[in-house]
């Protein structure tokens, strides 16, 4: 009896003791994440969201390819620039044919990637509520809290921007029409925030305000190695808004701060610039490294050697032959995955750092040339005393930095002036991610004839769209209209 | 409510009263005389059991009905008296199966839940490399479907319906009381089980609380017989063929005369068009080849009345008809069981390793083989003159080069112990402890060789090839801890046990990418070191992940002449995944079951040809709680870098509120068995609603966020399951049956997130009142013979038009298959035995994205379907095949086909030697078998294999192995 009762109190002991482990199974950490409401107690995690920030213009929907890629290589996609080709595997025809609808996945994506950067940046500026504020380490700390707090603030500008350049009918500094919902808050738990579209004018009224508060605060702040924005880069982007909200007298003098910061790169280095082999002519790049993705596969994807969309003919024709361009951003490569085939022209412009042809590099969201025709589209538009001769020289100093024994122009008038600087943006900013918003704010025409029906071109490329089209503003997207009552009424007409 | 029905009980069990008793002696043996030793003996006040010369007394009142049962025998009753003589009759389907529950076991005929038991026997020998593949078409209610033809491969497992959207919907899956992971069978040998239980209602699964939602399926292992030691050794072997392709490419002429007639893209001249005629490639040829199947298994049982021992080991290999892949496993099993004393220890140990070479499946990838022997033009020729593979004209990557210059394996190893212990109180009869622990340990090895000349090689990073090697560990231990009570008095059986257990997990994974390999090494060799130099930068990963489970529940059983059955069963969970406030929940059931055969007013004028006859019903709830990850009520922070920096990424939004999906089941059931149970059979009834479903609630894009997880909606599996065996002749050398059954399972959702009635996701539609997965498509309607263009119909279905619209989009059926089950007949004739068995589904849609890709005219480059020869081309023509400047829009009904099939899922042939021949030679048994798995189907379906569980195909499809072999099997 007694072993009996030792081997039944030993039992009972099992159970108890497995009993106390209970607590510790069921109390796991997360091990590999964090949870969010554990951090921002130190000024380094404010620091680790901002970077975490600039991660996000990675995302194949922005920056990135493999899907629309829609701030770097998806504006030329959809322009005449270049010409789908039989090779593509068709994966954005609704966007570069314009037969988009509200439910077109790739515009839901690309709203989403925005949001995303706008949201981690008001990580950045907010935190997560419940730890210790960005400015309380602004005591000891003010420089990095200034900085942090600047990037932050250029970038949720700039991505609204971005947005607000697919999203918007116009692009008047004063228009009614619809704007793009302004974020400033952050939401982790349940969100609920059910934003307005509010109007042009009060989404450039809040991009202005964002970036004019990060000017002050990176006034002493230089990015060595370009990655981040600093003082430069917000002057470039204020230029660049400036631009397209007809103030030609702050595009004027914003694009000349940004100019004098980061001088031109002369026609001997021009090259190196696509290599990652210089940082001359740049003022903002998002870097990309191996494992990051790329910001071009879906012109050229170099590995596979597939060419999927082709530089146009049209502008291949608009380059002299002295002119270097040409042949930094296009190649006659042969096709076939083992390059037996025939020689074809393929975007090159991308193609890799240094030696590497493996789509691996930074992408060049801002350069000094771009603030050059900017300057010049300025003065050209503003047309005062003597503003055609400047808008002149700053043609031709960009020129003479692309062009080898280069003879400058001489006695444009406005008109011709205005249509050589549409050429020179084609000419110089191909492949960057302009061409489409600078058709929307200009002329509103594409032509793609005649390469839109040749036989090397993909089956059913569109050839035109006319100024009326609804096509020229994005649908919002419908998984947002149906989520957000306070959107409800604010779709874009057409759609 | 509980409390209730427990004081209820207590009372019964107080009131009964105390007859007058005597020590009545008898004798059980079987039908030719032989003692039954070990048989169960009940009357009204005490069991006891036979001892070795079949001999027992019992205390009894004399002319009392007293009930023996002995495993494989029909339950037997008779007249108490002294010297009674009983005599049992066998049964190979015998009504004293054992339903298995992992916690606990009970008499088939005293459950009220609703299972299926299927013998270990019935899939024996089945060339499958994933024993879950076999069990298709074999129970009632469970949907079992093949993925792929990889050897190998698991198939998706589906207990009477889906009931979670976003949650997992694999069953829970017991291997001797210890929890493994589904879908990962291929390291384990079926030879070792003895059987497959599957639970499907409230009653049966609320024991397994928030894991039970998508029913269980409890595996029992071999245990050793009593007897002197028997070797047992089985040998097969066969070979797989290539099922036909009902999806038709064209051929070198069609193709050229298509391009002609079509813009001639790659410009062709007459002589070059000439010379590619006569090529023609069938790449079906070139890729796909005969599979070979091997298979040894050795296996010693035997012991004694104090230990008893099954010890095994096996070789499984199989080469699949894709080259290159195929499967070996290797498995050793000791299951050892002793009983001293009080004390009943047994401890089974498991070693599996399993080894997979397989390529890329269920993609639209370029890369992968699988696609591009589909895709490849027919003139084409595969290799040079000299030998090499040709490069292709249209930039499509080489089938074979793809497959043959690239390595794809998986390496598992797995070990599965367990150890119980049991002791019977002496002080108190009927009290029992039991304490089971037990672990289940997976080591996955992935390896990846991509060569730098493949397509695949070339879009690694650097351009050069690549090399990837993954280490995933898994460990789950659980340890059950129960003490039980059971006991008789007079006409009432009582039991009650209580639980307590501990569930963990942990998952550690690693894995690196090397780049560069531009040295011959197929292995690390290979790799080029990254510098800042070159673009050979490794990649590496690494990830720990721990989750717990505690529990404490409990089970009651009650039992009232035999013939009144009441078993109730409660949980108590805590789940690590959910947050502090929704940590706990509460699970249970009722059921009761009455066997109607029992009762007087029914046996006095049935006797003779109703063996039984009961009704049960139940009625519980059970949860799910398989959803996002270890953590998905966290908000998180992830790891990010820019330009060389450390970055905190918020990737998860939280939902501290998120908790326990929950299923309520109801379920009635009739079980009957007729004419010396020649035809016996099933029917139930249930209905089944999952509410606080997960569900990404969507929110406004603006958060950076589409949606995040909450609990709502609801969402109902309704449905009716039948099974029928009839032993149609029943003689001493010719015994011919037949068996079928049938499930017809209704999905519907009651609703959906903030009250909207749908919910539209990519080529889906959640619709209220509809199905899950229901299609939600542009209807075609033909082509206008006038202008060549897609006709489509509007949303009214009464109008056509030319012009594709999203706003017409229309429901279009389920991809999930409503009716299915399986059907079979068995002949044995002296010592011959034939089995024949089919499975089916029916009613289900699937949307043949295969065809999309080879009947969209802007593939022109690649070769496409036959069918588009008969394009439209002239004004007038009447076809199916719109003009090939037609705008082409592939999420139309144009896609959907009929899912439904019948397949010959197995044919097994075999002779067993009388034993009288084999005595001089020493052998005790020696059966030779043929068995033929897949050799038909009937499908409607365009492809190589309806067998599709997401119901779309998106490409790289791997087609069912057809495999016939041949075998031995051999006792000593």
């Amino acid at each position: 009896m007694k072993n009996y009762k030792i081997l039944f109190f030993s039992f009972i002991t099992i159970l108890s003791v497995s009993l106390e482990s209970c607590k510790k199974v069921l109390d796991q950490k997360t091990e590999n994440t964090f949870d969010v409401f554990d951090r921002f107690n130190s000024l380094d995690d404010y620091q680790f969201a901002l970077n975490a920030t600039y991660g996000l213009f990675r995302q194949a929907n922005y920056f990135g390819n493999g899907s629309t890629g829609a701030f770097s290589t998806l504006p030329d996609m959809m322009s005449d620039n270049t010409v789908e080709t039989s090779s593509s595997l068709g994966n954005y025809v609704d966007l570069a044919n314009w037969v988009y609808a509200s439910n077109t996945d790739n515009i839901q994506n690309t709203w989403l990637a925005a949001y995303a950067i706008i949201s981690q940046a008001n990580l950045t500026l907010n935190g997560n509520g419940k730890g210790a504020a960005l400015e309380s380490f602004a005591t000891n700390n003010q420089a990095q809290v200034d900085r942090i707090k600047g990037q932050a603030l250029a970038i949720r500008a700039m991505v609204h921007f971005d947005l607000l350049r697919y999203f918007a009918l116009n692009y008047d500094r004063n228009s009614n029409a619809f704007g793009i919902p302004y974020l400033k808050k952050v939401e982790l738990t349940n969100p609920k925030n059910l934003p307005t579209r509010g109007t042009v004018k009060e989404t450039y009224d809040n991009i202005e305000t964002d970036l004019l508060a990060a000017l002050t605060l990176l006034s002493a702040y230089n990015s060595t190695n370009r990655y981040n924005i600093d003082v430069a880069a917000v002057n470039a982007i204020l230029a660049r808004m400036y631009l397209y909200a007809g103030d030609n007298n702050k595009a004027i003098q914003y694009a000349s701060v940004a100019i004098t910061a980061r001088p031109i790169a002369s026609i001997s280095t021009f090259p190196s610039i696509w290599k990652d082999e210089t940082k001359e002519d740049v003022i903002w790049a998002c870097s990309f490294n191996a494992g990051e993705g790329d910001p071009a596969a879906n012109l050229y994807f170099a590995n596979g050697n597939r060419s999927s969309y082709r530089m146009h003919t049209s502008l291949i024709n608009l380059y002299v032959p002295n002119d270097i361009r040409l042949n930094t951003y296009t190649a006659l490569v042969r096709s076939q995955s083992d390059f037996s085939g025939a020689l074809r022209r393929v975007v090159t412009k991308h193609w890799g750092k240094g030696i590497f042809k493996d789509n691996i590099v930074d992408w060049k969201a801002y350069r000094t040339s771009e603030q050059y025709l900017i300057r010049a589209e300025a003065y050209a538009k503003r047309n005062g005393a003597g503003d055609l001769l400047l808008a002149l020289n700053n043609i031709n100093t960009l020129k003479s930095n692309r062009i080898s024994s280069y003879i400058p122009l001489v006695g444009l008038t406005q008109a011709q002036l205005i249509s050589e600087i549409a050429n020179e943006r084609r000419r110089e900013l191909f492949a960057e991610g302009h061409r489409w918003f600078d058709i929307k704010r200009t002329t509103r025409t594409i032509d793609r004839n005649p390469d839109c029906t040749a036989a090397s071109a993909a089956p059913g490329v569109a050839c035109n769209i006319d100024p009326t089209s609804r096509s020229w503003a994005w649908p919002i997207p419908q998984a947002e209209i149906d989520v957000n009552v306070n959107m409800a009424g604010q779709q874009n007409p057409g759609y | 409510m509980m409390k209730i029905r427990l004081l209820l009980l207590f009372t019964l069990f107080n009131t009964v009263n105390i007859m007058a008793q005597n020590s009545l002696s008898g004798k059980v043996q079987d039908k030719d005389g032989n003692p039954l030793a070990g048989a169960t003996v009940k009357s009204k006040t005490e069991a006891t059991k036979t001892n070795e010369t079949g001999g027992f007394s019992v205390k009894a009142t004399a002319g009392e009905t007293l009930y023996i049962t002995y495993v494989g025998m029909t339950l037997a009753t008779i007249e108490a008296a002294e010297g009674m003589v009983v005599s049992m009759v066998s049964n190979a389907k015998s009504e004293t199966e054992v339903i298995v529950t992992g916690y606990t076991s009970q008499s088939k005929r005293r459950s009220v839940g609703s299972t299926t038991t299927i013998k270990a026997e019935e899939i024996k020998g089945v060339p499958i490399g994933s024993f879950d593949q076999a069990l298709q078409g074999k129970a009632p209610g469970v949907l079992v479907q093949a993925q792929s033809g990889q050897p190998g491969a698991a198939a998706r497992i589906n207990i009477r319906g889906k009931s979670s959207i976003i949650g997992s919907n694999d069953p829970l899956f017991i291997v001797d009381g210890i929890q493994i992971s589904a879908n990962d069978f291929a390291s384990l040998n079926p030879n070792d089980f003895e059987n497959f239980n599957i639970l499907k209602d409230a009653s049966s699964t609320a024991i397994y609380g928030s894991r039970g939602s998508n029913g269980v399926v409890v595996i029992t292992t071999k245990r050793g017989k009593i007897g002197k030691p028997t070797l047992t050794y089985d040998f097969q072997i066969g070979q797989s063929t290539l099922p036909s392709n009902k999806l038709k490419v064209m051929d070198a002429n069609q193709k050229l005369d298509y391009e002609i007639a079509n813009g001639n893209p790659y410009g062709w001249t007459a002589t070059e068009e000439a010379d590619l005629r006569k090529i023609n490639t069938n790449w079906n040829d070139v890729f796909f080849r005969k599979g070979k199947t091997q298979s040894h298994q050795l296996s010693l049982s035997g012991g004694n009345s104090g230990t008893r021992y099954f010890i095994s080991g096996g070789i499984f290999d199989q080469t699949g008809t894709v080259q290159k892949s195929d499967l070996k496993r290797y498995t050793g099993r000791v299951n050892l069981e002793t009983t001293f004393g009080d004390f009943k220890v047994g401890v089974n140990t498991f070693v599996g390793s399993s080894k997979i070479n397989n390529t890329l499946e269920g993609n639209a990838f370029i890369g992968s083989p699988l696609n591009a022997v589909l895709w490849l033009n027919p003139y084409e020729k595969p290799f040079t003159d000299d030998g090499k593979y040709s490069s292709i004209v249209s930039g499509q990557p080489h089938p074979l080069q793809e497959l043959l210059e690239t390595d794809n394996q998986s390496n598992q190893l797995k070990g599965i112990a367990t150890i119980n212990a049991e002791y019977k109180a002496p002080f108190l009869k009927g009290l029992t402890f039991r304490t089971n622990w037990g672990g289940d340990y997976t080591q996955d090895e992935a390896f990846i060789y991509l060569d730098r000349q493949t397509y695949q090689g070339s879009i690694a990073t650097g351009a050069r090839g690549s090399l990837n090697r993954g280490l995933g560990k898994l460990f789950r231990y659980t340890g059950t801890n129960s003490i039980g009570y059971n006991t008789s008095k007079g006409d009432h059986d009582f039991g009650v046990t209580i639980f307590n257990e501990i569930l963990q997990e942990t998952r550690t994974a690693f894995s690196f990418t090397g780049f560069g390999i531009v040295t011959p090494f197929r292995n690390e060799s290979g790799i080029t070191p990254g510098t800042s130099t070159n673009s050979f930068i490794p990649t590496v990963a690494g990830s720990r992940n721990v989750r717990g489970l505690v529990s404490y529940f409990a089970d009651f059983n009650y039992a009232y002449k035999n013939k009144y059955f009441v078993t109730t069963n409660i949980r108590r969970d805590g789940s690590s995944r959910f947050g502090e406030n929704k940590r706990w929940a509460n699970f249970g059931s009722v059921g009761a079951a009455w066997l109607l055969s029992e009762e007087n007013f029914i046996s006095n004028f049935s006797e003779n040809w109703l063996d039984l006859f009961k009704l049960k019903v139940s009625y519980g709830a059970v949860g799910n709680q398989a959803i996002g990850g270890s953590f998905p009520a966290i908000s998180q922070l992830s790891p990010a870098r820019y330009a060389g920096q450390g970055g905190l990424l918020s990737t998860t939004l939280s939902n501290p509120d998120l908790q326990w999906e929950k299923k309520t089941t109801t379920n009635f059931g009739v079980e009957f068995g007729l004419f010396k149970n020649r035809i016996k059979g099933s029917f139930e009834y249930y209905n089944a609603i999952t509410s606080a479903l997960f569900l990404d609630k969507s929110i406004s894009g603006t958060s950076g966020f589409s949606s995040f997880t909450t609990n709502v909606g609801r969402m109902r599996n309704r449905g009716i399951e039948a099974g029928l065996d009839i032993d149609v002749i029943r003689s001493k050398d010719f015994v011919w049956s037949i068996n079928g059954q049938i499930t017809n399972n209704k999905n519907s959702l009651l609703e959906l997130v903030d009250g909207k009635t749908e919910d539209i996701s990519g080529d889906f539609i959640r619709k209220v009142g509809e199905p899950l997965n229901t299609y939600f498509l542009v209807k075609t309607a033909g082509v206008d013979p006038a202008t060549g263009d897609q006709l489509y119909l509007t949303k009214d279905g009464k109008t056509t038009t030319n012009v594709y619209s999203p706003d017409d989009r229309v429901t279009l059926g389920t991809s999930d298959a409503p009716i299915f089950g399986g059907f079979g007949t068995d002949f044995k004739f002296k010592a011959i035995e034939l089995n024949i068995f089919f499975s089916y589904i029916s009613g289900n849609e699937v949307f043949n994205n295969d065809r999309q890709n080879l009947e969209n005219p802007a593939y022109l480059f690649d070769n496409l379907s036959t069918d588009l020869t008969t394009e439209w081309r002239t004004p007038g023509q009447v076809t199916n095949i719109p003009r090939p400047d037609n705008a082409f829009f592939g999420s139309t009904s144009r896609f959907i086909e009929d899912g439904s099939f019948i397949r010959l899922r197995n044919v097994n042939l075999s002779y067993t030697m009388p034993t009288s021949l084999l005595a001089n030679a020493k052998i005790k048994s020696l059966k030779f078998f043929m068995i033929g798995q897949n050799l038909f189907t009937s499908t409607k379906y365009l492809g190589w294999d309806p067998e599709l569980n997401s119901g779309s195909s998106v490409g790289a499809r791997y087609p069912a192995l057809r495999t016939i072999t041949a075998g031995i099997s051999i006792g000593l």
